[in-house]
């Protein structure tokens, strides 16, 4: 689910327009006659495997990508289904051919920072924990989280500052639909986690958490 | 024509049903308070199902019930009841945006006067605390909008037919159930102990998986109309 303020997110708008200039070949769409119904962003980054080097998230990993060299491992930064085509297992597709696109370039791993799609739901459940609930059938309880586990991922660990998204109180309250008469914390619709309202500094910060996985391709 | 709270059963999210105190006495009112429970129909078709109940009241905020809870338990079993308490006004889906809760409430309020009850005291479920369900009731009931009236639409169909701001109850309505329970009515699974929101909840949901209980409590607002 993309939301409004999904769109703003600090580092994105810092670099999400160089993603094609720069790494074409780690940008796929897939088609089905001639409808595009999924499509992937992903960037070499350099990781010394640990879990202390992980970048901070997806916000840290468009930074090392742009900012450093010596990449060695393929980092997922968004796959994308049209609402319309939710729940086809285009999601799953596009991960393959991530996974395939590390491959080609013989990138041993690749490492996801996931955005849970049911974490929406928990908006006030630390990331930490969510990241650890299971299903009886002891497979993650997140759908996403869980597909990729499906292709052999594991957890490394919960990141609760992946995207960071700040505005002022009039953009949140355009982003939200919704009114921040005072400062404080807020749910808000689609939000992953809540958000922190200062009227004093006309600001409205918030971060979104995802999982960090990683995958042997 | 279909029962009246088969009507307005989507009015209400489901956990709203299962109030600890207010299951033991709800039935009693169309049996011993007949008179003051009500439906707006049009034809064959209900626009709004009502309830309310005199209680005791000495007009001070000290003296107020403590909410919804208290209102109903009071109405059964205290004497001396010299005001009207509104316990519900519930419009089906189909009808909002048609101004079908204030007509409700003004039938409320000639329901009152027929009774030469000079008050009508109301706990406010504010409609749009769902959407603050972390914000606290004393401060969600202050909030209003840039022309004056107050921010919550229900609170201000009451503030616009001459009602005032008593006093925000955080305590109005205590339901209380097993994880399973409140799993089947949320339509969400609640893998931990802890807080939660919840659709359609005003205010968050305290889940022990260790005692097998879910606790709510929902806040209300309690408003005044002088007859």
């Amino acid at each position: 689910m993309a939301t409004e303020f999904d769109r703003h997110g600090d580092t994105h708008l810092l670099y999400g327009s160089r993603l094609r200039d720069e790494f074409p070949d780690f940008q796929f769409e897939i088609e089905e006659d001639g409808e595009v119904v999924a499509h992937g962003r992903s960037l070499p980054v350099r990781w010394d495997g640990t879990v202390d080097d992980l970048p901070r998230g997806i916000d840290g990993a468009f930074e090392r990508a742009f900012e450093e060299g010596g990449a060695n491992v393929l980092c997922a930064v968004g796959i994308g289904v049209p609402e319309a085509l939710r729940g086809r297992q285009y999601s799953g597709r596009a991960l393959e051919r991530m996974l395939q696109v590390a491959r080609e370039h013989g990138f041993p791993r690749l490492i996801a920072p996931v955005k849970p799609t049911l974490k929406y739901r928990y908006p006030i459940t630390p990331v930490e924990r969510y990241a650890l609930w299971r299903r009886k059938d002891g497979l993650p309880f997140d759908p996403w989280v869980r597909t990729h586990a499906r292709f052999g991922a594991q957890i490394l660990k919960a990141e609760r500052q992946s995207v960071r998204v700040s505005g002022t109180v009039a953009e949140w309250e355009e982003w939200t639909g919704m009114a921040f008469p005072e400062s404080g914390e807020y749910v808000i619709p689609g939000g992953l986690a809540t958000l922190a309202i200062d009227r004093e500094r006309d600001a409205g910060r918030y971060a979104e958490p995802n999982v960090w996985m990683v995958h042997d391709v | 024509m279909a029962p009246a709270w088969e009507a307005t059963s989507d009015a209400m999210p489901e956990y709203n049903n299962h109030g600890d105190v207010l299951n033991q006495y709800w039935g009693r009112l169309t049996e011993e308070r007949a008179e003051f429970q009500f439906h707006l129909v049009d034809d064959d078709e209900i626009l709004a199902r009502a309830r309310c109940v005199p209680v005791r009241w000495d007009g001070t905020r000290e003296d107020l019930p403590a909410g919804i809870d208290g209102a109903i338990e009071r109405a059964f079993e205290d004497e001396g009841a010299n005001v009207l308490c509104a316990l519900l006004i519930s419009v089906p889906r189909a009808q909002r945006g048609r101004a079908r809760s204030g007509q409700a409430l003004q039938a409320m309020l000639d329901i009152a006067r027929v009774h030469d009850l000079e008050t009508l005291i109301a706990p406010v479920r504010p409609s749009w605390k769902e959407r603050y369900p972390l914000v606290p009731i004393e401060r969600y009931a202050r909030w209003r909008r840039a022309d004056g009236f107050l921010l919550d639409p229900w609170m201000r169909v009451h503030e616009r037919a001459g009602g005032k701001v008593l006093e925000p109850e955080p305590h109005s309505l205590r339901i209380t159930a097993t994880v399973a329970e409140w799993e089947e009515w949320t339509e969400m699974p609640f893998p931990d102990s802890g807080e939660y929101v919840f659709p359609g909840g005003l205010a968050t949901l305290d889940v022990d998986r260790e005692k097998d209980a879910g606790r709510y409590w929902e806040p209300n607002v309690w408003m005044l109309h002088q007859v």
